[in-house]
């Protein structure tokens, strides 16, 4: 099993591009699951035909710590992707950090991962690293590589620089490495080179360049990625190219091994 | 006083009150179990209070120091520097004491889980540092009361995480779940010989931390209460050890039973109780006659599992009137469900719901059974026992009969037990 986490700042448009990363992967043959952490919840929803799915923490408060199964928060979208919301309080009171942490505990109590064996687990996070509990998919044992979504606008790299920050800084325990940067370009003049030039500056690499297209708007009114909408189009093949290279430093080599022994 | 079919309208989440009464064994002694262990307690400061006292009142504030955290510590993301530096520190002052400890136990309070520490990651750090040290972090968090492993099931089983697994296994048998060792004059030693176990082993039995390794030799783990349960299911994933549960019941045909599973489980002929179980029921006959029908009142923080207590006192025609019990637990719901059939009119009260503090104390002669009972209803006489007090198979039923019979020809001292019995409030 490869576990990813993909960061960025928010509305950077990451749910965009781990769903649309989920579903090439998932063509490809992976038994893929994605888990949003953002309270907003809203991470899975174009794998699951535009509905947003209950979160773990919303079942809890339902049925209480104890009367949660597997079944009332793992939800098979597009493809048999698994989709898993960890979800968050309730604007403005509460802990979202806490609420993340709550909800990686729960999943992993309950057996998620062994239960359902996916090949690839993938992390769609919030924004900054603001704290332990937004941090915690870059841990031992959760997520092994990280990649952050930016764009070339000021706020999108600051956020970017901080993510890349706390992985390095996590880096003599053990954690998550840095895998790349995946621009999701927002048409912003010479963004191409400013990406490249701070990927350098943190010593990072630009994985992939998505190219700004209507494709996506189109297929998420439909409630759809655009690989499920929009299977021919040139942004489709965009996400594919990602999920290619995702895998080729996350490992593929594993995951084929793995697929030739099934 | 209540009367009521279902547990949702008895057991009700409501305010919480606590009696000068109430308490029993905190997670800081429960952790201090570990032989040659140290505990840095890392929690704001009035966190600590109850454990400090108890320490104290018990001889144990040797083996306890206190890291009180501020603001600053949780908002400036040097929380965990912070652990080490203190831990280094500690080490230091031991070492001049030359009361260097084999296991140093970090007592994290409910603050801790907010701040996601990776503790695997400070352990591995803490390990290169002092490898001579053995470091488990262990929870105060009673937040988590209400989930699969609240406090107590925790703190369990992390002091039998740092059994290794041991090279060969032995006939011994552990037995699980309970704090203070069961009494031995029980006729489970007996009874468990005979069955060719070569050693019985509890965590009390041990004063050295290299000692304490010897439970993983063991080939069966006993759950004598149900807190035990999950430190044992994951001995037996960690340990390959199998574990029975061998619940404390104070009704004979429940030891019996006991008795019989456990020689099925180690292969063994169950030996004859019959002896045994004649003066177990002898003995409640004659605490029957004893209390001549007078009133008796159920702790479920001094019995476990009150519910079966209630039953096998009913069923020996012991006045039993009123239980008192916060939250039923799963395995005592058949039994509670028993004593409601049965018993319709009985009195269920939660000790810790504020409803209690506003009841008439209760008239005329009483027995109860427990201290936060006893404390709210004025009971006149009171069974001197906590935390199940050591009471186990036929031999406990007697113990508990032999106590109740003392207990109803005294007039109680209440204040003078709750202190003899370390209640910090």
């Amino acid at each position: 099993m490869i576990k990813i986490a993909i960061y960025g700042k928010g509305g950077i448009g990451k749910s965009t591009t781990t769903s649309n990363l989920s579903a090439a992967l998932s063509d490809l043959g992976y038994k893929v699951m994605q888990i949003g952490c953002d309270p907003k919840s809203d991470s899975t929803k174009c794998l699951m035909g535009g509905v947003k799915i209950p979160t773990v923490l919303d079942k809890i408060r339902e049925k209480g710590p104890e009367g949660v199964e597997l079944e009332d928060i793992v939800f098979q979208g597009y493809n048999g992707i698994l989709c898993v919301e960890a979800g968050g309080p309730t604007p403005g009171i509460g802990c979202a950090g806490r609420g993340i942490i709550t909800a990686f505990e729960k999943l992993e109590e309950l057996g998620g991962y062994e239960h359902y064996e996916p090949d690839i687990v993938l992390y769609d996070v919030l924004g900054d690293v603001v704290c332990g509990g937004f941090a915690m998919p870059i841990r031992g044992g959760y997520a092994d590589h990280v990649f952050i979504v930016t764009s070339g606008e000021m706020m999108a790299l600051y956020a970017a620089s901080n993510i890349a920050s706390a992985v390095h800084n996590f880096g003599k325990r053990g954690y998550a490495k840095m895998s790349g940067i995946i621009l999701n370009s927002r048409n912003v003049e010479n963004e191409e080179a400013i990406v490249r030039k701070a990927a350098e500056e943190m010593e990072e690499t630009v994985l992939s360049i998505i190219p700004r297209d209507k494709a996506v708007q189109t297929a998420e009114d439909q409630g759809k990625t655009v690989i499920e909408a929009l299977p021919e189009s040139t942004m489709a093949d965009a996400y594919r190219e990602l999920a290619k290279k995702v895998l080729e430093v996350s490992g593929n080599e594993l995951l084929l091994h793995h697929r030739k022994c099934v | 006083m209540s009367c009521c079919c279902t547990t949702e309208n008895v057991f009700e989440n409501s305010l919480h009150y606590s009696s000068p009464a109430h308490g029993g064994w905190g997670v800081l002694k429960m952790g201090h179990l570990i032989p040659e262990s140290y505990t840095l307690f890392v929690s704001p400061a009035a966190c600590g209070r109850h454990g400090a006292l108890a320490a104290r009142m018990e001889n144990r504030k040797n083996r306890v120091s206190y890291l009180f955290l501020s603001e600053d510590d949780i908002v400036s993301g040097g929380y965990e520097d912070l652990l080490i530096q203190s831990v280094e520190k500690l080490i230091k002052h031991l070492e001049k004491c030359h009361n260097v400890p084999k296991v140093l136990t970090l007592f994290v309070s409910c603050i801790d889980d907010l701040l996601g520490t990776d503790h695997d990651a400070l352990i591995r750090e803490l390990s290169k540092i002092y490898p001579h040290i053995r470091f488990i972090f262990c929870h105060m968090n009673p937040t988590s009361t209400d989930t699969g492993v609240p406090p107590a099931v925790n703190i369990q089983n992390k002091n039998y995480s740092l059994l290794d697994v041991a090279k060969e296994r032995d006939g011994g048998v552990n037995i699980i779940g309970n704090l203070a060792p069961l009494r031995s004059n029980g006729e489970l030693f007996q009874i468990l010989s005979d069955m060719e176990v070569s050693k019985i082993r509890h965590i009390s039995d041990y004063d050295t931390f290299a000692g304490y390794q010897e439970m993983a030799r063991s080939c069966l783990n006993l759950v004598v209460t149900p807190t035990g349960k999950y430190a044992s299911s994951q001995m037996e994933k960690k340990h390959g050890i199998p574990y029975e549960m061998a619940l404390t019941s104070f009704q004979t045909e429940c030891v019996k039973e006991t008795y019989e599973k456990i020689a099925k489980k180690l292969g063994k002929l169950c030996p004859q109780v019959l002896t045994y179980e004649t003066k177990a029921v002898e003995a409640l006959k004659k605490v029957a006659e004893t209390l001549n029908g007078m009133p008796v009142i159920i702790d479920g923080e001094a019995i476990v599992r009150p519910f079966d207590l209630a039953k096998a006192l009913l069923q020996s025609g012991i006045n039993v009137q009123c239980v008192f019990e916060q939250k039923l637990i799963p395995s005592d719901k058949e039994n509670y469900q028993w004593v409601m059939e049965h018993y319709p009119d009985m009195t269920i009260l939660q000790p810790q719901n504020p409803k209690v503090t506003v009841l008439e104390k209760f008239q005329g002669e009483c027995l109860s059974i427990g201290y936060s009972a006893a404390y709210i209803t004025g009971a006149k006489h009171v069974v001197d026992i906590a935390g199940q007090h050591g009471l186990y198979g036929y031999q406990g039923i007697i113990d508990l009969a032999e106590m109740m019979e003392k207990a109803a020809k005294e007039t109680a001292d209440l204040k003078k037990l709750l202190d003899e019995a370390v209640i910090v409030v």
